[in-house]
């Protein structure tokens, strides 16, 4: 193990991702730090039984405008510990299988007259099957060595890549 | 550079540090200390961009609680004086000396006022002032909100028929304006309508027209002298989103945000203290709920993709004339009161001025002036102002006119001031958002309307008295520890077991014996703010009421002092 996880915090990954994801061509839409307030709030669906619902405040919300065939909408999650990453995982396929949370987030990121210049017809996006939607997902936790691993359709059916950063990689 | 040296602490090994900072900006020698219990990102905001920080700051992790050991020092381990400014709340910054000796107090939160969300964070500031240590509020005053659209916005988005759909949509967002005036007129569209107004065609009192083109002067054409924020476009304003509709709007300052502004107008003129409206911008309306951040910081890349506030410079001035954008005054103010220059004009008249953010003579709304206490009984939560004969009749409703020194409490004051709720749930901690309220309350309702620099919030100098009332329903009736019993645990856990004394004598001894974090925040700011505690259960049957004096009307009695270990420990 060449990590010592008592100089480095959730908020290194976090950073580190934005960074990284900001670097291949994504605009970073959203930042939830650590112990912080985040502006990108997606309500859950009610469920029976649920007295008050709840909300989605994913880490980091990016929109990837790299792809000539149009725009895909990333969704991130950060750990410090790769271990913890599952209860994320959990989390996101809660979230891609609640199709109004899915298009909330859409909503949010979507293109208007005085808005971004970056982000989607909500008019498309609400006609689109789900799991044609534009969207994908990313775990990102720090580890020995840096890794990009990509599992195909992990989240309901969606694309994830997790990201493992050395140590070292989170200074920078 | 492998240490920091710091006055109060001696040589920190740089890697107890935790920072983002790049090398050039943290000093090996800080002169100043950013103590954070927020996040590390707005530390390094503030250090980045303050002129008296910017190279002479580290930010330092504050423990939250006194239990906390996750920060960069154990609560006992703080410097004695800034203990103070933690004990009643904790605020998100503090900025110290290296010695420890605290210059400045900062909140910063993108939640509008709205309810207690903001007021519940008064707590800090009220430490800040009672201390004559500067503070500053960064929130947004007027905001976008997104939300589910009720039935009446449902149905005007879908209207089939296009005039009608527009003037249905313009008449939900536009006030004053209804549906069938603007079909009536075939206004179809904001210009449509500010035409209409010019040209004297709208049927409307002169009231209702002067309402209307205010709104249009601030949202439709921005041409007020304060920078207000754009209205939704009609196209814009609603949506379906999967099985619900959202709408999009303007969520104008209300009543909560007026008691803040004039909270901090009215002790501004005790210490420094100021509310900055956190810039908001129709560009991340449905990104942000408008709420403007820092995203790449090409110049401060260490603040880059965290969530904060944008810089100074690059957002519309607040007041026009002035010129100069929130988040500069802001970074004036803290540098100005860092830099022990004299007080600063921060223009925050602005947000004062009527009928600009709040409409004139909205601090009649922030109580119900009662005539009959039966109103008061009536309504399960609220604001109330009553005088003196109303209160001696509702003490005898309540029947506590027995309870020891209640007459001379009635006798005391001209008016009182009630602030009432209810908790039907008996795990409900009545915590936040009750301390901020109280401490708004105190300052609000009960001090003299011009604070003297003289005197103290500590000397709790009041014009008129407050009383905390809580109605217990439900299962909150039989088993809340609120009041009785949440002082029986405390008591006993600090004194043992005392069988002959009741609740009152065990409120006076833990006033006079114990620091205000030893006493749990579910009861720490009612004890400091209220004269008067008042629990009803209301049980199947009857209504148990128990009534008890706070630390203000203790110490007008003389049954506690000023030099009490509570009111000592939350001072510098």
């Amino acid at each position: 193990m060449n990590i010592d996880y008592a100089f480095i915090t959730e908020e290194h990954v976090t950073r580190k991702l934005a960074f990284t994801l900001a670097s291949y061509g994504h605009e970073i839409v959203a930042v939830h730090p650590p112990d912080g307030q985040g502006p990108f709030v997606i309500p859950k669906s009610k469920k029976e039984k649920d007295i008050e619902r709840s909300s989605y405040h994913p880490d980091i919300v990016s929109i990837d405008k790299s792809n000539s065939s149009g725009n895909t909408m990333f969704i991130s999650e950060c750990k410090l510990r790769e271990e913890d990453l599952n209860s994320d995982i959990r989390k996101l396929r809660e979230f891609a299988s609640d199709i109004d949370s899915i298009l909330y987030a859409f909503f949010r990121c979507q293109l208007f007259e005085g808005g971004p210049l970056i982000g989607f017809d909500f008019d498309a996006i609400s006609k689109t099957p789900q799991r044609q939607l534009p969207l994908k997902f990313v775990l990102a936790a720090a580890g020995d060595k840096d890794e990009k691993i990509l599992m195909k359709s992990e989240i309901n059916g969606f694309d994830c890549i997790k990201y493992i950063f050395a140590q070292n990689s989170l200074f920078f | 550079m492998s240490s920091f040296y710091i006055d109060f602490l001696g040589e920190v090994e740089r890697n107890r540090v935790q920072t983002f900072l790049p090398d050039e900006l943290t000093p090996q020698i800080p002169s100043f200390l950013v103590w954070f219990t927020g996040t590390l990102g707005q530390a390094e905001w503030l250090i980045s961009h303050s002129k008296m920080l910017r190279g002479r700051s580290i930010p330092l992790s504050c423990p939250k609680t006194i239990d906390d050991k996750n920060a960069f020092l154990e609560w006992r381990d703080l410097p004695e004086k800034i203990k103070p400014l933690m004990r009643l709340e904790q605020p998100d910054l503090i900025v110290s000396d290296s010695s420890g000796n605290p210059l400045f107090s900062i909140e910063i939160t993108e939640q509008q006022p709205i309810g207690l969300n903001a007021q519940q964070r008064m707590g800090r500031f009220w430490s800040a002032v009672a201390n004559g240590i500067p503070s500053a509020y960064l929130l947004p005053i007027e905001s976008y909100q997104l939300e589910r659209a009720n039935a009446g916005v449902v149905k005007a988005a879908n209207e089939v028929d296009t005039k009608m759909r527009q003037a249905s949509l313009l008449a939900s967002q536009i006030p004053i304006v209804t549906k069938n005036m603007l079909i009536e007129k075939n206004i179809d569209s904001v210009e449509v309508l500010n035409s209409a107004l010019e040209k004297g065609l709208l049927p409307l009192a002169q009231s209702e027209e002067l309402e209307l083109t205010s709104y249009l002067k601030k949202h439709i054409l921005s041409t007020s002298d304060f920078f207000h924020i754009k209205e939704v476009s009609v196209e814009e304003f609603v949506h379906k989103v999967g099985n619900n509709y959202q709408k999009a709007y303007i969520r104008r300052a209300g009543i909560p945000g007026s008691m803040l502004i004039k909270w901090f107008e009215k002790c501004n003129k005790l210490t420094s203290t100021a509310a900055f409206q956190l810039p908001i911008a129709y560009k991340h309306l449905f990104r942000a709920n408008g709420r403007v951040h820092t995203l790449n910081d090409e110049s401060n890349p260490h603040l880059s993709f965290r969530n904060l506030p944008p810089g100074p410079g690059v957002s519309p001035a607040l007041d026009k004339k002035r010129g100069k954008d929130e988040i500069s005054q802001f970074f004036e103010m803290l540098d100005n009161e860092i830099g022990n220059k004299a007080h600063l004009d921060l223009g925050r008249s602005a947000l004062t001025e009527p009928n600009e953010f709040f409409p004139d003579g909205i601090e009649s709304t922030w109580q119900k002036r009662v005539t009959d206490h039966a109103e008061i009984f009536e309504l399960s939560s609220g604001d109330f102002r009553i005088e003196r004969k109303l209160f001696s009749d509702l003490v005898i409703s309540l029947g506590i006119e027995n309870l020891p020194g209640i007459q001379s409490f009635v006798q005391s004051y001209k008016e009182f001031n009630l602030y009432k709720i209810y908790c039907s749930a008996p795990q409900r901690a009545l915590s936040d958002p009750y301390t901020g309220a109280l401490a708004l309350r105190d300052v609000l309702f009960t001090r003299p309307n011009n604070l003297d620099k003289r005197g103290s919030l500590f000397t709790f100098d009041r014009n008129s008295a407050l009383i905390f009332w809580v109605d217990m329903r439900g299962e909150a009736a039989k088993k809340h520890s609120f009041l009785e019993d949440k002082v029986s645990g405390i008591h006993k856990k600090h004194f043992g077991l005392k069988s002959n004394y009741d609740t009152q004598t065990k409120i006076i001894e833990i006033i006079e014996k114990l620091s205000a974090e030893q006493i749990p925040k579910d009861l720490r700011a009612h004890l400091l703010f209220s004269d008067l505690i008042l629990v009803r259960r209301i049980l199947p049957g009857k209504i148990l009421t128990q009534s008890y004096f706070g630390l203000p009307q203790l110490l007008k009695m003389g049954h506690l002092n000023e030099k009490c270990t509570f009111l000592e420990s939350l001072r510098i």
